[in-house]
């Protein structure tokens, strides 16, 4: 074969997940693309791709609403340290506890960040910081477990559906080969 | 010329077949790129697998918690013998994890490749780490706080008050802390999350179990640094020294302090 033309052919590109492959590749081995399957072949396969990238972008979804619950709690945070701030008498407590609720707001909302490039690893260390901080109140005052029970339910909830959908975008997205 | 270097070397008849038709693939193939076979990854483990070790890991994270706070904020429990039996508990709670999961965590009490020097280097950075973190702790304390705050004078009080604080807060915590958060934890950590993030949630977790507020800016990357090692040496015991030496380091400098600043 001419060298110039092996040169030209020499880069192939899967049409599914875009990886290099081989000219003499029946199949792409990243993804499991026919690549020289039938017209029908192929489009059976994009199909079933499809359905898992729209399992993706649900999963990533519910992702999304956990990073939300993360910034939820972190503006609350703030807000609770803002009224106990003004509440308390003591100059001494209540500047701590504003400095103490800041901090703990700054690590919701930058973990809530993080749920971007890394999901899992964020909504659990968010979902653990809020289970020792409500565990927390609740063994000081015994009270404060009812106070906005609705809320802490959905965002408890939020956080689960998150963990489980991390999980899930991670297969997808190994299945798919992208990311 | 690329063609010639690219080409299949036929001397390799060890590397890995396709389990449909048996032709030589590639090392990292998920597919065979002759049939269309999806290879079976042997260390993938599935969702539900995942996520029965996430509850689990919850469980554990749960209970230890519960045992702090009670620890931390009941003033009923703040007593010597209340102390001892939390302490015990937490062992018991680590020690149970850890042999729950024994089949994964058993290679941990292998100390593979070990070295003298290593072990020496992470000591003295651990109480050299220590040293700068009590000062800097106690700094912070006392221009934030404005407190002070001294473990040594609750042990003060009691009959070899030294002994029993270097026990429970140098020899325990670094044995029992390690096995279940360096040993347990992150080993079910890194079934279900890729070797950063697990490291990242243990060492998380480790920090905010301590309940201590100024505590987590050091507390973060000491529990990194904790995990990092124990997943590129994959035992537990380079950490279990570590943690033992900046335990001791600060429970020394505390006794010193105390005895030669204040005349205890």
């Amino acid at each position: 074969m001419d060298a110039t033309v092996n040169q030209i052919n020499e880069r192939k590109f899967c049409t599914a997940c875009y990886t290099q492959v081989d000219q003499e590749d029946q199949f792409c081995n990243s993804c499991g693309y026919p690549l020289k399957g039938t017209e029908q072949e192929q489009e059976r396969f994009m199909s079933v791709r499809n359905v898992k990238e729209i399992d993706l972008v649900e999963a990533n979804i519910k992702i999304k609403r956990a990073s939300y619950a993360l910034y939820f709690i972190a503006g609350a945070t703030v807000l609770m340290g803002l009224i106990m701030y003004g509440s308390s008498k003591t100059v001494e407590v209540k500047n701590d506890l504003l400095l103490i609720n800041i901090i703990l707001a700054a690590i919701y909302a930058g973990l809530g960040l993080w749920c971007r490039s890394k999901p899992l690893a964020a909504i659990i260390s968010g979902a653990s910081l809020y289970a020792l901080v409500l565990i927390l109140n609740a063994i000081v005052s015994p009270l404060t477990i009812v106070s906005g029970i609705i809320f802490k339910i959905f965002i408890i909830g939020y956080f689960i559906r998150g963990i489980k959908s991390a999980v899930e975008a991670e297969k997808l997205k190994k299945e798919l080969n992208i990311g | 010329m690329d063609d010639l270097s690219l080409s299949p070397e036929p001397e390799t008849p060890a590397g890995p077949h396709c389990i449909n038709c048996d032709q030589t693939i590639s090392a990292e193939s998920r597919f065979c790129n002759h049939c269309g076979f999806a290879q079976p990854d042997h260390n993938a483990i599935s969702n539900d697998e995942k996520l029965i070790a996430i509850k689990q890991i919850a469980l554990f994270f749960l209970i230890d918690t519960v045992i702090c706070c009670l620890a931390t904020f009941i003033d009923f429990f703040k007593t010597l013998t209340w102390s001892v039996t939390i302490d015990i508990t937490m062992a018991v709670s680590a020690v149970t994890f850890f042999l729950y999961n024994w089949q994964s965590t058993k290679v941990l009490l292998k100390w593979p490749g070990f070295s003298v020097i290593k072990l020496i280097a992470f000591c003295a950075v651990a109480a050299v780490g220590s040293i700068i973190v009590s000062f800097l702790v106690r700094w912070l304390n006392q221009s934030l706080f404005s407190k002070e705050f001294s473990y040594y004078s609750f042990y003060a009080r009691h009959h070899y008050g030294e002994a029993l604080m270097i026990f429970f807060v140098a020899v325990m915590p670094a044995l029992f802390e390690e096995l279940g958060f360096r040993g347990f934890l992150l080993q079910k950590l890194l079934q279900v999350a890729d070797k950063k993030q697990a490291i990242f949630i243990s060492a998380f977790m480790f920090a905010i179990m301590h309940i201590s507020f100024i505590s987590l800016f050091w507390l973060i990357p000491f529990g990194l640094l904790l995990a990092y090692v124990r997943v590129k040496e994959n035992t537990i015991w380079y950490g279990v020294f570590i943690h033992f030496c900046f335990n001791f380091t600060s429970c020394l400098s505390e006794i010193y302090r105390l005895h030669h600043i204040y005349h205890y």
